[in-house]
């Protein structure tokens, strides 16, 4: 549970923004976008995008701010859910244009192959702060499922590993969170 | 049902990461309503998920807040929303179905706005055509009506024409006479059946109580043929009085609707 904000002041919070008042765009951005950025950026693994996506999750918050119901989970759960949702889809969408792009590359045949490599040179911008809480096979499911939004189906094939071996993982995982964050 | 059990397959783990699968999902909400303690479970593997995720916090640029509150602000006055499904847990699918529905709202929207507009376009169109039919109904009306003038008046040219070729019908012209010298009638008269028809050529209008009258004159007396009806447009032959004998005719100006016997002035007269 995010503690910035008591319970009270969340309720408080909603109401502000229901109402499109900039001080709840004060309050919810000093609150929540250092840990939101940092989620997006862990996703998309570019600063420039990540910029990008968190806006547009702002824009899916600030207009969508009605359909979020305090009976269900907390605004927390919600809002890293929204930055999640905007950021994975804008990554498919993204890499979905790299595809193409590297398929008509394909098709030209005088293509250096040194080309390719542009792509796993990104990977590393979005440097992990992390402590080692999870051991590395427990890190790598989470951060898949989280942070790519990979299927359980997905993951066993990345991975190769049987499809049961990834809730027993996805379980010990969690549990080895649960007794680090008691 | 054995909680422990289901609390240990993993299934909340999977429920609170978004990859259970749409069934497990209903199953896992559905219990959790029903047990406090399933429920507590679901919170406890959030709140573990959420403080791992924490970790990865990452200071954004300083200018983005800014950037972000233009756009909010554009949005306020230049956007209609569009509410998006974003549920609770991590679940990803769902969206599809709701923007479906938006979709087809703003289409709907769309199409009744176009609708608008064109029912006024038609509208205006069908008001012109109206307006355009009521005028052009008015002039036909009109045309008919001045054709039917024009009939009239052929007809009866026609009419007179006629009277005026044949043979039977002796003109006979009557001269002006002291108070209008510069007076002229024709007299058409058809012996045999006794017809007689009168033009007009010139003679001073009358006051309003007076008329003219035409005599036949019969063994030196006048015979009464008829008042003259006399119209504005020109000279048009006007039936009068059967005479079967004459020697002359004479027209006098009499008091209106005539005498048995001329009183008044001789204008015009003419010989047989």
């Amino acid at each position: 549970m995010y503690k910035t904000l008591s319970t009270i002041t969340e309720k408080e919070l909603v109401g502000l923004l229901k109402n499109k008042d900039k001080k709840g765009f004060e309050l919810l951005y000093d609150n929540y976008s250092r840990v939101l950025y940092g989620i997006v950026l862990k996703i998309v693994h570019s600063e420039s995008l990540a910029e990008d996506v968190l806006q547009d999750a702002f824009v899916k918050i600030w207009k969508n701010i009605d359909a979020y119901d305090a009976s269900k989970g907390t605004l927390f759960t919600w809002l890293l859910n929204v930055c999640r949702n905007t950021a994975i889809d804008r990554l498919r969408s993204q890499s979905y244009k790299h595809t193409n792009k590297i398929q008509s590359l394909d098709n030209h045949v005088s293509m250096m192959d040194g080309q390719s490599q542009t792509q796993s040179a990104v990977d590393h911008i979005g440097l992990d702060k992390v402590v080692d809480t999870l051991k590395p096979e427990q890190k790598i499911i989470i951060d898949y499922i989280y942070f790519k939004g990979f299927t359980q189906a997905e993951v066993a094939e990345e991975l190769n590993i049987p499809l049961g071996t990834v809730k027993t993982r996805v379980k010990s995982a969690i549990n080895h969170l649960r007794e680090f964050f008691k | 049902m054995d909680i422990q059990a289901y609390i240990a397959s993993g299934v909340l783990e999977s429920y609170v990461l978004g990859i259970a699968s749409p069934e497990e999902t209903a199953e896992v909400e559905r219990l959790a309503k029903q047990y406090p303690q399933i429920k507590a479970e679901i919170e406890a593997i959030r709140a573990s998920l959420e403080a791992y995720i924490m970790q990865h916090e990452q200071v954004p640029p300083a200018s983005l807040k800014k950037k972000i509150w233009y756009k909010l602000e554009q949005l306020d006055t230049d956007e209609v929303s569009m509410p998006e499904e974003i549920s609770l847990n991590s679940s990803r699918e769902t969206k599809t179905g709701r923007n479906f529905t938006m979709y087809w709202l703003a289409a709907a929207v769309t199409g009744f706005i176009l609708s608008i507009g064109l029912n006024a376009y038609l509208y205006n169109q069908l008001t012109d055509t109206k307006q355009q039919l009521a005028a052009a109904t008015t002039r036909n009306q009109s045309l008919s009506a001045s054709l039917q003038v024009r009939q009239t008046d052929y007809t009866q040219a026609l009419a007179e024409l006629e009277i005026l070729r044949n043979p039977d019908n002796r003109p006979i012209f009557l001269g002006g006479q002291e108070p209008a010298p510069g007076a002229a009638v024709m007299v058409y008269w058809n012996k045999d059946k006794q017809q007689v028809h009168l033009a007009v050529h010139n003679l001073p209008a009358p006051s309003p109580d007076k008329q003219y009258q035409l005599w036949a004159i019969v063994d030196g007396k006048p015979v009464d043929a008829g008042m003259l009806e006399l119209k504005e447009q020109g000279p048009q032959l006007q039936k009068m009085k059967n005479i079967g004998k004459a020697e002359a005719f004479a027209i006098t100006l009499e008091k209106k609707g005539g005498n048995p016997t001329p009183e008044g002035q001789i204008y015009v007269l003419g010989k047989v």
